[in-house]
C-alpha cells in the first residue's frame, strides 16, 4: 500500500508540474463556459423577432415594433373573426391581442410558445401602448389600464431544456475526463515501456500496485482539475448571484412582475430567473452524489482498461488499434444521448444505464428526470463490480505485457494471458 | 561464509521457449559472481527472475535461506542491461522516487542521493533534467539508482556499457568499495577482463543452462592444458618445433612462442637454456576470453 502510495504521490507531483496541465486547468473553465454560453446568446440575438397582431380598431395605429417585437395593426371589429384567421397555420403572427374595452382586458393568444421573460416584456408593451391610445382616443379619466388574460396555445414542457442541459452537462464532463485521462493512463504506461524505466520499477514494485499507483495519482490529478474548475464555476455563480440574486428574489413575487417596468436588468434577471427556477427543481443532491460515483468509478473501469492497452503495446502508434475498440461503448451512448433525452424509460435507455460501460454517460443524461434511488444503486453496484473484475484481469495481463518489448501483443497473447 | 543465494531446479518459459532450464546454484555473502553466456543464453531471464520481475515457472530460489518473497524486494538492487530512467525528470528527485519505493524515508532517500552523487562528483547537475546531462553522467544516475537503497545483493547486469574506459574504472572502483563494504555482487558482462580482474566466482550458461561454474583460478585450471608462454632468442630446438602453438616476434632477436610442449617443463627449460637465451618462461593458464570463446565454437559446432 506504501508504494501505492509513493507512485500515486510521484505521478500526481510530475503531471501537475506540466504545462499542459496548468494551460487546461485554466482554459478549461473558460472553453466550458464558451460552449456553454454562446448557444444561448446567439439564441438571445437571434434576428428572428416576434410578430404580434394588435387589434387596434378602436384604438389608432403607431409604429410600436422594437428589436424583440414586430407588431401589425389589425382593422377588423369582429373578435372571433380575427382568431379564427390567426389559428390558420399559413398566418405568420405568434401572437395576437384582441382588446374588449367594455370589460377593459387584453387577451394574448400564444402560438409560439413564448419564454417568461417574453411574455412579461410583451404585457407591459402592449398595457403601454392601449394606455397610450386610450389616453390620446379618450379622455384620460377613461385611460385605466386593462387587466391582461393569457392564453398559451402551445403545448408547454416545464423546463425540460434545462433538464437536458443538465444531464448533457454531466455527461460531457463525465465523458470527458474518461476519456482524456484514461488515455494519459495508456500513454503514461507507454511512455515508461519507452523509456525502459518499467524494469527499474518493477524489481521495487508490484506490477498491480504500479498500475494502481499511476491511475490512483491520474485520478488525483484529475480530481484536482475538476475541483479548480467547480470552484471556478462557484465563484462566477456567486458574482452572477450579486448582481442578479436581489433582482431574481423579487420576481418571485407575482406583483412586482407584473408591476415592474422593463428595464434590461430586469429583463434579463426575469430571464434568468426561469432557469433558476428550472435549476432548483433539479434533483441536485442526487445529480451530485451519483455524478461522483459515475465520475469514480467510470474512469477507474476505463483506466484499468487503457493501462492493459498499454502495457500490450510499446509504441503510440499502436495504441490506436486499441484504443477505439475500448471507447466505442462511450462514443455509442453519445450517438443515443438524444433518443435517451427524449425518451429516458425507453427500453434502450435503462439497457445502457445498467451496462457498466455505458452507465456512466447514459445514467446521468436520465437522471435529471428523475430516476429511482434503487435503479442508480444497482447500475452503480454493476459498474463496482465490473471494476473489480476489469482491475484483476487488466494487472494479470499487464503483468505479462509490461515486459515485453519490440512485439506489440495480439489479441490472441491479451486472452491467453488473461486466462493463465 | 553463510550462503545469500540458492537457486534450486529453477525453470522459466515464455510460451514454448525455455529461457531458464533447471538451473540450480548458490551463492556465499560477500562475493562477487560473473555471469557469463553468449547472447540469448538466459542471463537477462537469470537476473529478473532473482529481481523478481518474473516468476519462475519452477523450482525454488533461497533469499538468506528463505523462500524469496516480496520482502526481499528491499535488500536487492538492480542495474537492468535495459537502461531506464525519466528523461522529463530531475536528477535528484527521481533518485529520491526509486529509493523511497525501495522502503527508505524521504529524509534517508535525500541524504543517501546527496552522498551519492558527491561521490561520483555529478552533484552540480542534482536539479537538472535528466536529458540535459551526457550520456556517461546519465549512466551514472542510472548506477545510483541500484545501489541508493545500500542493497545487501546488488546485480548488474552489463554494467561498464556506455561508459567510456575512464568512467568505466569509476563505477569498477565503485563496484570492488562495495564490494569491501559487504556487498554480494552479481553482475553479468562480455568483458572478460573485468571478470578475472573483479569476480570471485563464476557462471557460465548458455541454451537455457548451467555450462561452468565455479572460482576463476580453478575454472582456469580446469581448462589447463600444460602450454607454455615463452619469449626467446636463439634457434629453437628441433624436438620442440612440432610444439610451436602460436609464435610473434617481439623484436629483432626476441620471439614470443605458446608451446605445448611434449618432454617434462624442467627438462624443456633446461634444453632451452643449453641452446639460446630465455627471457621469459611461465606456465600458461587459457584466459576467460579464451574458455567463453572455446566454450561458446565447441557449441556451434
Amino acid at each position: 500500500m506504501k508504494q501505492i502510495w509513493i507512485v500515486l504521490k510521484q505521478e500526481y507531483l510530475n503531471r501537475i508540474r506540466k504545462r499542459s496541465f496548468v494551460v487546461l486547468t485554466l482554459l478549461g473553465p473558460v472553453l466550458s463556459l464558451c460552449m456553454l454560453f454562446i448557444p444561448v446568446y446567439l439564441s438571445l440575438n437571434t434576428n428572428e423577432r416576434i410578430h404580434v397582431w394588435l387589434q387596434t380598431a378602436n384604438i389608432r395605429g403607431g409604429n410600436f415594433t422594437d428589436e424583440t417585437f414586430v407588431f401589425h395593426h389589425i382593422e377588423k371589429i369582429d373578435v372571433k373573426e380575427i382568431e379564427q384567421e390567426f389559428l390558420q397555420e399559413k398566418s405568420e403572427a405568434d401572437v395576437l391581442a384582441t382588446y374588449s374595452i367594455d370589460q377593459k382586458q387584453i387577451v394574448l393568444w400564444d402560438k409560439k410558445g413564448l419564454s417568461a421573460a417574453e411574455q412579461w416584456k410583451l404585457k407591459n408593451k402592449i398595457q403601454d401602448i392601449y394606455v397610450k391610445d386610450l389616453v390620446a382616443t379618450y379622455l384620460p379619466e377613461r385611460a385605466v389600464a386593462p387587466q391582461i388574460q393569457y392564453i398559451p396555445l402551445a403545448e408547454e414542457i416545464p423546463h425540460t431544456d434545462i433538464l437536458q442541459v443538465a444531464g448533457l452537462f454531466c455527461a460531457i464532463i463525465i465523458y470527458f475526463f474518461i476519456f482524456y485521462y484514461g488515455v494519459q493512463v495508456m500513454k503514461g504506461i507507454v511512455d515508461e515501456k519507452v523509456n525502459r524505466v518499467v524494469e527499474v520499477i518493477l524489481c521495487s514494485v508490484k506490477p498491480f500496485h504500479w498500475m494502481m499507483g499511476k491511475i490512483l495519482g491520474i485520478a488525483a490529478v484529475c480530481l484536482t482539475q475538476f475541483g479548480f474548475w467547480t470552484m471556478i464555476y462557484v465563484w462566477i455563480g456567486s458574482k452572477f448571484n450579486n448582481r442578479y440574486g436581489e433582482a431574481l428574489t423579487q420576481f418571485n413575487d407575482k406583483n412586482i412582475q407584473d408591476t415592474l417596468h422593463v428595464t434590461t436588468d430586469a429583463w434579463q434577471a426575469l430571464e434568468w430567473n426561469v432557469y433558476a427556477q428550472g435549476f432548483e427543481s433539479l434533483p441536485l443532491l442526487t445529480i451530485g452524489i451519483s455524478f461522483f460515483a459515475y465520475f469514480i468509478l467510470g474512469y477507474l473501469l476505463y483506466a484499468s482498461l487503457f493501462a492493459a492497452v498499454g502495457a500490450m503495446t510499446d509504441n503510440e502508434t499502436d495504441t490506436q488499434q486499441f484504443t477505439f475498440p475500448i471507447t466505442a461503448p462511450l462514443f455509442i451512448t453519445f450517438l443515443f444521448a438524444g433518443l435517451i433525452i427524449s425518451a429516458p424509460d425507453s427500453q434502450m435507455s435503462m439497457i445502457l444505464s445498467y451496462f457498466p460501460l455505458t452507465s456512466p454517460v447514459a445514467m446521468m443524461l436520465r437522471i435529471p428526470f428523475g430516476v429511482s434511488v434503487w435503479e442508480i444503486v444497482a447500475s452503480v453496484a454493476i459498474l463496482l463490480t465490473t471494476f473489480i473484475f476489469v482491475a484483476y484481469q487488466a494487472s494479470q495481463v499487464f503483468k505479462r505485457g509490461v515486459l515485453q518489448y519490440g512485439k506489440a501483443m495480439s489479441w490472441k497473447d491479451v486472452f491467453s494471458f488473461g486466462k493463465k | 561464509m553463510s550462503e545469500i543465494l540458492r537457486l534450486e531446479n529453477v525453470t522459466k518459459t515464455f510460451g514454448s521457449y525455455t529461457a531458464i532450464d533447471h538451473i540450480s546454484f548458490s551463492l556465499k555473502k560477500n562475493s562477487i559472481l560473473g555471469l557469463l553466456g553468449p547472447n540469448g543464453a538466459g542471463k537477462t531471464t537469470l537476473l529478473r527472475l532473482i529481481t523478481q520481475i518474473v516468476l519462475p515457472d519452477s523450482g525454488q530460489i533461497f533469499f538468506e535461506g528463505n523462500v524469496l518473497s516480496e520482502a526481499h524486494r528491499m535488500q536487492i538492487g538492480y542495474l537492468p542491461e535495459e537502461r531506464g530512467l525519466y528523461r522529463k525528470m530531475r536528477v535528484q528527485e527521481q533518485l529520491i522516487y526509486f529509493a523511497q519505493l525501495r522502503g527508505m524515508s524521504s529524509k534517508e532517500a535525500k541524504q543517501q542521493t546527496t552522498d551519492w552523487l558527491t561521490r561520483l562528483e555529478i552533484t552540480f547537475f542534482k536539479d537538472q533534467v535528466l536529458e540535459t546531462l551526457s550520456k556517461g553522467q546519465q549512466q551514472k544516475v542510472q548506477f545510483i539508482s541500484a545501489v541508493v537503497h545500500n542493497p545487501e545483493l546488488l546485480i548488474l547486469d552489463e554494467p561498464f556499457s556506455g561508459f567510456d574506459p575512464a568512467n568505466a574504472e569509476v563505477i569498477k572502483k565503485e563496484i570492488k568499495a562495495l564490494h569491501a563494504s559487504g556487498t554480494t555482487i552479481i553482475y553479468s558482462t562480455h568483458r572478460m577482463d573485468t571478470v578475472e580482474d573483479v569476480c570471485t566466482e563464476l557462471l557460465m550458461i548458455d541454451h537455457a543452462k548451467v555450462v561452468l561454474q565455479g572460482e576463476p583460478n580453478a575454472i582456469r585450471k580446469q581448462f589447463d592444458k600444460g602450454y607454455v608462454r615463452l619469449i626467446y632468442s636463439g634457434a629453437l630446438p628441433t624436438q620442440i618445433q612440432s610444439d610451436i602453438i602460436e609464435q610473434k616476434n617481439i623484436d629483432a632477436t626476441k620471439v614470443s612462442y605458446l608451446l605445448a610442449p611434449s618432454i617434462e617443463k624442467k627438462q624443456l627449460l633446461q634444453l632451452l637454456i643449453n641452446q639460446g637465451e630465455v627471457y621469459h618462461f611461465e606456465e600458461h593458464l587459457p584466459s576467460m576470453h579464451e574458455i567463453f570463446l572455446q566454450h561458446v565454437n565447441k557449441q556451434r559446432v
